[in-house]
């Protein structure tokens, strides 16, 4: 007694919700599937499921493997095959009516059915012989009947007496929910008293109830009255209700099933139904937060919150900590490194360095997981204080330039631009670069428009700074070139040589004044 | 005046005043930049083929400067930076005003991409930072 106390004092509140969570969710699904046909192959599905549970724990491998393989051909051999039931059943008209409602059919009984399609007919001038058997056989008095044996259903009623149909003169013979016989003839009754209006139809019912305890139904053509006849009398009867009443009377004895009882026995279904989700539920609860402890070591890399605005981080070291867990075996099996985390606050660090303790405040694990231990308990953070700092604009190129061209001069513009970024990463940063420009196109003189590669990438352009920059080159074309024995243009130095020459003949002038 | 002597003034010129950047505060010093370029060579004291993109496979790369305004020999560095990493500094004594003070460094496939030049005295004043890139 004492154990189970103990027992049930480990069990949280928060556990009792899972439970009652998960059993009624269990349980909506099979009162919204259980009459669907996808619900039989859930079933299935279950049951392959524990079935390669078994053959895993008894080291069959081949076996749960291929249990595996079925199981997931069978999920979606279900959205496949089932897809048109199972959009049947999740396209309800409300929220409600799927969470709470019941999609249960509404049961027509077969008397409501006959009753209105009788109805239907009398409206419609549709002549009608329906017979209702009683205890008595009368297999002796009637005659010429073709077997039919099909549900009874109201558009069949009438499409059996609709006009110029074979079969549309004769009798139906009913036995339950059951079309026995059509095109049946019925003994004519002889009594002389009978009102002139009174056709064949009439006669044939009441020689037919003379005869038997049998219930006939006959629908005037020529009026669209409906009338009864049963034991050797025939009366009018008013509307479907009463109809309704007397098929139900003459069944009676021999009624399967109560509507009521099937209510009653639907209830008990549903009952038992979640019960059986509550048991399900709770043992596979059990079975995944009651079972072996073990214990589990993970590398959770550390999340920082609440970073100053103006500070941002520079370093941190360690990046990631080993968290040791223990907890159900079933629980950490399954247990994936995205849901553990652990999370520093920043909200009161420095400029700087700084030392920060990894408590079990930093750490957060799904329910059910419990802490064992932090490796290491302290994590150094460097944060940096942002600064705007003007650095010169450089245009990089890339690809070969024609040799018989030189880029003489690139002007870039603007050629400085304020970024923001932190401290010790400005520092050594003098020169930021545009996106390498490719030289083989460039034939003269021209500009360009390129975006600015902004590396490392925590460095930001200040507010209002363009991200492009205009280029511009001056092409110049290479003299000719004849090499002499060093590598050097003969006639490059030979012109300037010259030039040297008329340029102090120039000066000499001013020099000798 | 002959065209051709036209043209080549304009190429010295330009050759000269190149890329000269942060040239503007030579005053605390009687030291003063003259000139300074990249060159494909320097030949008899002169740059050959000023620019600001060199192709790799010229091998050899120079830096050219020219100062005046010194009585009395001095050193100044030509600091070579690749992707604005310190790549080499040279020190080089200035003797003559008439000899320029030139760099140079050897060239490899690695070595693509934006570099600078920094022209400084021994206390750090930059005289000028010269801007190129070393491409295929």
């Amino acid at each position: 007694m004492r154990a189970l106390f103990v027992f049930l004092k480990t069990i949280r509140w928060q556990d009792v919700i899972d439970i009652l969570i998960n059993s009624y969710i269990l349980f909506r699904i099979y009162v919204l599937f259980h009459q669907t046909s996808a619900f039989r192959v859930i079933i299935g599905i279950a049951i392959l499921w524990v079935a390669q549970k078994v053959a895993i724990s008894l080291g069959l491998v081949i076996t749960s493997w291929v249990l595996q393989a079925i199981i997931a051909v069978a999920a979606i051999i279900i959205i496949v095959v089932f897809r048109n039931e199972l959009r049947t059943v999740l396209q309800v008209h409300n929220l409600r009516s799927f969470l709470w409602g019941s999609p249960a059919r509404t049961i027509e009984t077969p008397e409501e059915i006959i009753a209105k399609a009788v109805t239907q007919m009398g409206k419609k001038r549709i002549g009608a012989l329906l017979v209702f058997p009683g205890r008595e056989d009368i297999a002796e008095l009637v005659h010429g009947g073709i077997p039919w044996n099909g549900k009874v259903s109201q558009e069949m009623i009438i499409s059996i007496f609709w006009p110029n149909n074979p079969v549309h003169d004769g009798a139906i013979i009913i036995d339950g929910d059951i079309i026995k016989e059509v095109g049946v003839l019925l003994p004519l009754s002889q009594r002389p008293d009978l009102p002139t209006f009174y056709g064949t139809r009439h006669r044939a019912a009441l020689g037919l109830a003379e005869r038997s305890d049998a219930l006939v139904i006959v629908v005037s053509e020529e009026r669209g009255r409906i009338s009864i006849a049963k034991n050797g009398d025939i009366r009018a009867v008013p509307g479907a209700d009463e109809i309704k009443e007397e098929l139900h009377a003459h069944s009676k004895p021999f009624a399967q099933e109560e509507p009521e009882s099937y209510k009653r026995r639907a209830t008990l279904k549903t009952v038992l139904a979640g019960f059986a989700s509550l048991v399900i539920i709770t043992s596979i609860w059990f079975g995944f937060t009651r079972s072996k402890d073990v214990i589990m070591s993970l590398d959770v890399p550390i999340e920082f919150v609440n970073r100053p605005q103006d500070l941002e981080i520079l370093d941190a070291r360690p990046t990631q900590v080993r968290v040791h867990v223990s907890g159900a075996s079933a629980l950490l099996r399954t247990l994936r490194p995205q849901q553990v985390s652990v999370q520093v606050d920043l909200s009161q660090a420095t400029e700087g360095r700084n030392v920060l303790a990894i408590t079990q405040d930093n750490v957060y694990l799904p329910p059910g997981v419990l802490l064992n231990r932090i490796e290491p308990h302290f994590i150094e953070v460097i944060l940096d204080r942002l600064i705007v700092k003007e650095v010169t604009v450089q245009a990089d190129w890339e690809g070969h330039l024609d040799d018989n061209l030189l880029m003489s001069k690139v002007e870039v513009f603007p050629s400085k631009i304020s970024i923001i970024g932190g401290k010790s990463i400005l520092k050594d940063i003098k020169t930021i670069y545009t996106i390498p420009i490719r030289l083989d196109t460039i034939k003269s003189s021209g500009e360009v428009t390129v975006p600015l590669i902004l590396a490392p990438a925590s460095i930001k352009l200040a507010p209002g700074m363009p991200e492009k920059v205009k280029v511009k080159y001056t092409i110049t074309k290479r003299t000719s070139q004849v090499l002499d024995k060093k590598g050097f243009n003969v006639n490059h130095w030979k012109e300037k040589t010259e030039l040297k020459r008329s340029y102090n003949k120039m000066l000499q002038p001013e020099i000798a004044l | 005046m002959p065209k051709s002597i036209c043209k080549n003034i304009a190429l010295i010129s330009i050759g000269i005043l190149l890329n000269i950047s942060n040239s503007g505060s030579f005053a605390a010093s009687s030291l003063h930049l003259s000139s300074a370029a990249m060159c494909e060579r320097v030949y008899n004291n002169q740059c050959v083929a000023p620019s600001v993109v060199f192709s790799v496979a010229k091998r050899q790369i120079f830096c050219y400067t020219k100062f005046d305004g010194f009585v009395k020999p001095i050193a100044i560095y030509h600091r070579w930076y690749h992707r604005g990493e310190l790549s080499t500094q040279i020190r080089i004594k200035l003797d003559k005003p008439a000899k320029p003070a030139v760099s140079a460094i050897q060239l490899r496939e690695t070595d693509k991409g934006p570099w600078q030049v920094e022209v400084v005295d021994i206390t750090g004043k930059v005289y000028a930072v010269l801007r190129f890139s070393i491409t295929d």
